[in-house]
């Protein structure tokens, strides 16, 4: 089975050589969900994580209406789910910065405490005062 | 014209995406992914969704924008926002998962019908069937669920501002 089939279903591909159409849009939506996800895995502060988040919700926002426009351009249904998702992401991103809120709060690294070596390396210090930083929950107590 | 658009739309959208990813303050990510948010709406607007556009405009990069602008600023009165970079350790590994989820899209693309440019061949597609349900789910909730949604949405609105209101009250306690 290969794994880059040049022509299957009636559908040309590489898709730069056929029309515009609904594949572009998808591809669109696969890159954007591609970089949401490397940003959410990648990063380890807590904000940097919700904005990944955010861009896949996106993503899959553009693809609920592309579905919509090319395949039933009539209908209202996908827009109704985007419209809740909407609702989902703007939920989500206020609560996530409530949340980033609250555990700078719980978090604060209380630097006058901090031994002056353990600042020398001033990467390994940011990381470990960083309120954000998700490879700090374990010290939190829930 | 309207690959003209299209590439221009999608080239500020993967730009603006690039940029969330990399730049390494949070406030200028979060402008840039304001940039992506809004850019998605033209995106939608020339979907010929402009009721959508309009919504996904004002709601979520209007709102988006007010949380960039008072949200990090309030955030980073309680401890400064260090600038931070993808992790090394972790980019590797979330790379290879953002390639392999792009590869598994692509051969999606390819093996499914979506991409005919005559789209009445789905009419005998599992994809077509698959449309019909969401079709009917869409139908119910824009329609005997409306009630639903607009309480739910009344609901989240309220907790949201309970939310701000306790952080409140606990930041000046």
């Amino acid at each position: 089975m290969m794994i880059f089939p040049m022509q299957t279903s009636g559908f040309a591909l590489p898709i730069l050589h056929s029309p515009l159409g609904l594949p572009h849009v998808l591809t669109l939506a696969a890159a954007l969900f591609a970089l949401g996800l490397f940003a959410a895995l990648a990063h380890r502060s807590f904000l940097r994580i919700l904005m990944g988040l955010e861009l896949m919700l996106l993503a899959a926002m553009l693809n609920l209406v592309a579905f919509t426009s090319y395949l039933h351009p009539e209908g209202l249904q996908g827009h109704a789910f985007t419209l809740l998702l909407i609702l989902l992401a703007i939920a989500q991103l206020a609560v996530g910065v409530a949340l980033a809120a609250q555990l700078m709060r719980s978090t604060r690294a209380p630097q006058s405490s901090r031994a002056p070596e353990a600042e020398a390396p001033e990467a390994a210090a940011q990381t470990e005062t960083d309120p954000l930083n998700v490879d700090r929950y374990d010290e939190l107590r829930w | 014209m309207d690959v003209v658009i299209f590439t221009i739309l999608a080239a500020f959208m993967l730009a603006g995406g690039a940029a969330m990813v990399w730049l390494p303050k949070p406030s200028h990510a979060a402008y840039a992914l304001v940039g992506v948010m809004v850019t998605a709406a033209l995106m939608v607007a020339w979907l010929k969704a402009e009721f959508l556009a309009l919504a996904l405009m004002l709601a979520l990069a209007g709102g988006t924008a007010l949380l960039v602008m008072v949200g990090l600023p309030l955030l980073s009165r309680l401890s400064p926002l260090n600038p931070s970079r993808p992790d090394e350790d972790r980019s590797f590994w979330a790379g290879i998962v953002a390639v392999l989820f792009l590869v598994i899209t692509y051969r999606v693309l390819a093996t499914t019908p979506w991409g005919a440019e005559d789209h009445s061949r789905l009419a005998l597609t599992d994809a077509q069937r698959g449309l019909e349900a969401i079709r009917t789910l869409g139908e119910t909730l824009r329609t005997e669920y409306a009630l639903a949604l607009m309480g739910g949405g009344f609901l989240v609105a309220v907790a949201i501002a309970v939310a701000v209101a306790l952080n409140t009250s606990e930041a000046d306690a």
